[in-house]
């Protein structure tokens, strides 16, 4: 046998080897380059069951297989610390009791709960300087967030969720805070507007201290998180339109030092309605499970 | 050339069998895999037995002048209870309703045993398995010369009585007269005449109360909290613990949550709470919560030696119906009273509450172990008489209260340790603990201060 053709031998070996090797390497993942965690099946379902309950869906969503991961925050102080030392130094009045602390300046009053939530009073109104009833909502929501930034209160990775308007006439913007492009639901931050003038502005923002990646896992599909949700929920008696649904992270406010937030499947109904699913036991967030305090 | 080619795609093919390989063998697992794997066996304490789980409230073992008093966690205590149990066990069905079999009038009670835990009796139970099911709450022995009789108060069918014949209980009262042969009885019952009589003050007496006769002394201890594998008890709360997420509180306290129930975690112990079971129902019945409650605290956090159960009862809150159980520590016949119980509550979904804060004496080196008990600088105390004790609550009563006190019904009023100090370094200070309307007021055994609730760990 020539050495030529012992070579060509070899080749067709190790190549079958490293096909076999390949296969079993990664044919979960081949199959989920195809796979989908909702089907069309799952998905009729699903809508029969909200049908069932008097829910509609109106909302699309990524039907391929996600996983995620639990984040450790804790409350942001970062706006605060700098609100407070632009407020120091204009001069303030400090009050304090056992849950908040009160900061009086001439054109401001500012609370600081112990859970890391920001409340600014503007006791004159902040004047926007613009009509508000002639503004586009895209315009009104530039002006508002040059508001923000001048004064401060406007932190980084923050996406607009929605306007709410009220029967008294006043307008609430509500965000949310993002992280690394994924949503933190818990973040929030409102502005209320009343006659062209910025009434308050609360922010209740975190800081993200670590992601868990060990404890990364596979997440509930939509299609079960909705059909979760209305199991929970129970029928409607009004016909009521799930509107949105993304995955993100929740939980509710902890007067902590740090906590780890799950991922959560953020259904929206039609009048700014929103329920947490998380995404990972199927569950309502709610929170009432926790003890009480010792 | 070709030939040169063949060479080089040989040793890549090569090269790239070896890495796939490596892969294969140590490469990461996908997510899926990982989240498979958190189902893990958990190895727990095995649940106690229900001869083990129930024991008399106290013993009593009335004497010419006062009472021999025995408690839970008192070696006397345990040698009897062990004589009578045994006793309860090889009785069939000898009990009778019929007064023709009580004892006569001139026969003396000779042993008097209280279960404020009620003991189950009847078929696949334990103790007199003869009889229908059911469970007694107090057990008393009768003596006349060398006959005696024993008188149980079923819960369901009222006084039985049974004559056994002579010699079978030669057990039980050759074990009392060992105990008692040397000692004079050192408690009294209580009575509203020595009441008058040591304060001149008019006292109705609810419950049979014994209180020491002579002087007493107790020791302060030094205690520490039970240490508890937290990662197993995680386990037995979370079937899948990696779906559970932490909260650190500022006090150093850690609270897990999965969204549907929550644990949280501190020094001394820790409070559990799921809140969907809290709407379901019980059918289970008196034994079967008995059996259920070993089980429960077994699993979660095991069940110390000197760890009591002291009440199992059935409960009702909005309609939903469930069983609570409650445990106590005792330290030499003393129970150690903690601001938050060790108590569970449970229905046929399972268990939605649990709060756990049990104290264990602290470990003293061996060679100041004796001092540590015997020596009265070190940690022992005079305990103040029973009538000093009642004075001074019945003078913090009027304190407390603001309309006057005109009837004073004394409920209950025992010697304890209260359980006080910091988290760090918490210690069993002795008290009177005393019961009139409906109020508790706990004083230290020593100089009668008044201990506040909120001074208890």
């Amino acid at each position: 046998m020539n050495l030529g053709r012992a070579k060509l031998i070899l080749i067709i070996a190790f190549t079958g080897l490293n096909i076999f090797l390949g296969y079993q390497l990664f044919w979960p993942d081949f199959g989920r380059l195809t796979e989908v965690a909702v089907t069309a099946e799952d998905l009729r379902e699903a809508e029969q069951k909200l049908a069932e309950n008097n829910y509609v869906l109106d909302a699309t969503f990524d039907r391929s297989p996600q996983s995620s991961d639990f984040i450790t925050v804790s409350p942001d102080w970062k706006i605060k610390q700098d609100l407070l030392y632009r407020l120091i130094k204009g001069g303030v009045q400090i009050e304090e009791t056992e849950h908040q602390t009160y900061y009086r300046s001439e054109d401001k009053r500012v609370v600081i709960h112990t859970s890391g939530l920001l409340q600014v009073f503007y006791t004159s109104g902040g004047e926007l300087e613009e009509e508000l009833s002639t503004l586009e909502p895209g315009e009104l929501k530039g002006i508002v967030e040059d508001f923000l930034a001048e004064d401060g209160l406007l932190p980084e990775e923050i996406r607009f969720d929605f306007f709410e308007e009220k029967r008294d006439g006043s307008i609430t913007l509500h965000y949310y805070q993002m992280l690394e492009d994924v949503p933190v639901f818990s973040g929030q931050l409102k502005v209320i507007l009343r006659a062209n003038q910025v009434q308050a502005v609360e922010i209740y923002w975190l800081e993200p201290a670590e992601r868990i990646p060990p404890r990364e896992m596979e997440v509930i599909s939509p299609a079960e998180a909705l059909k979760n949700l209305v199991s929970e929920l129970g029928p409607s008696a009004d016909e009521r339109v799930i509107k949105a649904i993304n995955l993100g992270y929740y939980s509710g406010e902890y007067d902590a030092e740090k906590w780890e937030i799950p991922p959560v499947w953020r259904v929206m109904l039609d009048n700014n309605q929103y329920y947490y699913v998380n995404a990972f036991t199927g569950n309502l967030e709610k929170d009432s499970v926790i003890p009480e305090q010792l | 050339m070709v030939e040169q080619f063949k060479s080089l795609l040989l040793l890549i093919l090569i090269g790239l069998s070896l890495f796939l390989t490596y892969q294969l063998w140590y490469g990461q697992k996908p997510a899926e895999v990982v989240a498979d794997d958190v189902y893990e066996q958990v190895d727990v304490e095995a649940p106690r037995k229900l001869e083990d789980a129930v024991v008399p409230e106290r013993i009593v073992i009335p004497g010419d002048e006062g009472a021999h008093l025995f408690k839970k966690d008192d070696s006397d205590f345990e040698k009897i209870w062990v004589e009578l149990s045994a006793l309860l066990k090889s009785i069939e069905n000898d009990f009778s309703a019929d007064t023709q079999n009580a004892p006569p009038e001139e026969a003396e009670m000779c042993l008097n045993a209280l279960f404020d835990l009620r003991l189950p009796i009847g078929s696949e139970m334990p103790w007199l398995s003869g009889l229908s099911e059911g469970s007694l709450d107090k057990l008393e022995l009768y003596c006349l010369e060398d006959d005696q009789w024993l008188v149980i108060s079923n819960t369901d069918r009222g006084r039985q009585y049974f004559k056994p014949e002579q010699g079978k209980l030669n057990q039980v009262t050759g074990v009392l007269e060992d105990i008692t042969a040397d000692d004079e009885p050192d408690y009294e019952y209580l009575d509203p005449e020595i009441v008058l009589e040591e304060l001149e003050l008019d006292v109705v007496i609810t419950a049979p109360i014994l209180v020491p006769r002579d002087e007493k002394s107790m020791n302060r201890l030094s205690l520490k909290a039970e240490n508890i594998d937290q990662e197993l008890l995680l386990k037995t709360f979370f079937v899948d613990y990696n779906l559970a997420r932490v909260i650190e509180e500022r006090d150093g306290g850690r609270l897990y949550t999965d969204g549907e129930k929550g644990l949280r975690l501190t020094d001394i112990g820790f409070e559990f709470s799921h809140p969907r079971v809290e709407e379901g129902q019980t059918s289970l019945t008196y034994s079967e919560a008995l059996r259920s409650s070993s089980n429960l605290i077994s699993y979660h956090g095991g069940w110390p030696e000197n760890l009591r159960l002291e009440d199992v009862g059935l409960k009702s809150r909005e309609g939903n119906l469930f069983y609570e159980a409650e445990w106590m520590m005792y330290y030499n016949g003393y129970p150690l009273i903690t601001r938050q119980p060790t108590r569970i509550s449970f229905n046929d979904l399972g268990l939605f509450r649990f709060t756990r804060f049990i104290f264990t004496t602290a470990k003293v080196p061996e060679a100041t172990a004796d001092e540590h008990i015997l020596n009265a600088d070190q940690g022992q105390i005079q305990v103040a008489a029973w009538s000093e004790a009642l004075s001074r609550a019945l003078d913090v009563l009027a304190e407390r209260t603001a309309a006057p006190q005109f009837r004073h019904n004394l409920e209950a009023m025992e010697l304890s340790y209260v359980v006080t100090g910091t988290q760090t370094s918490p210690k069993g200070t002795p008290a009177w603990v005393v019961i009139i309307n409906g109020e508790e007021i706990i004083l230290r055994a020593d100089d009668l201060e008044v201990i506040n609730e909120e001074d208890l760990l």
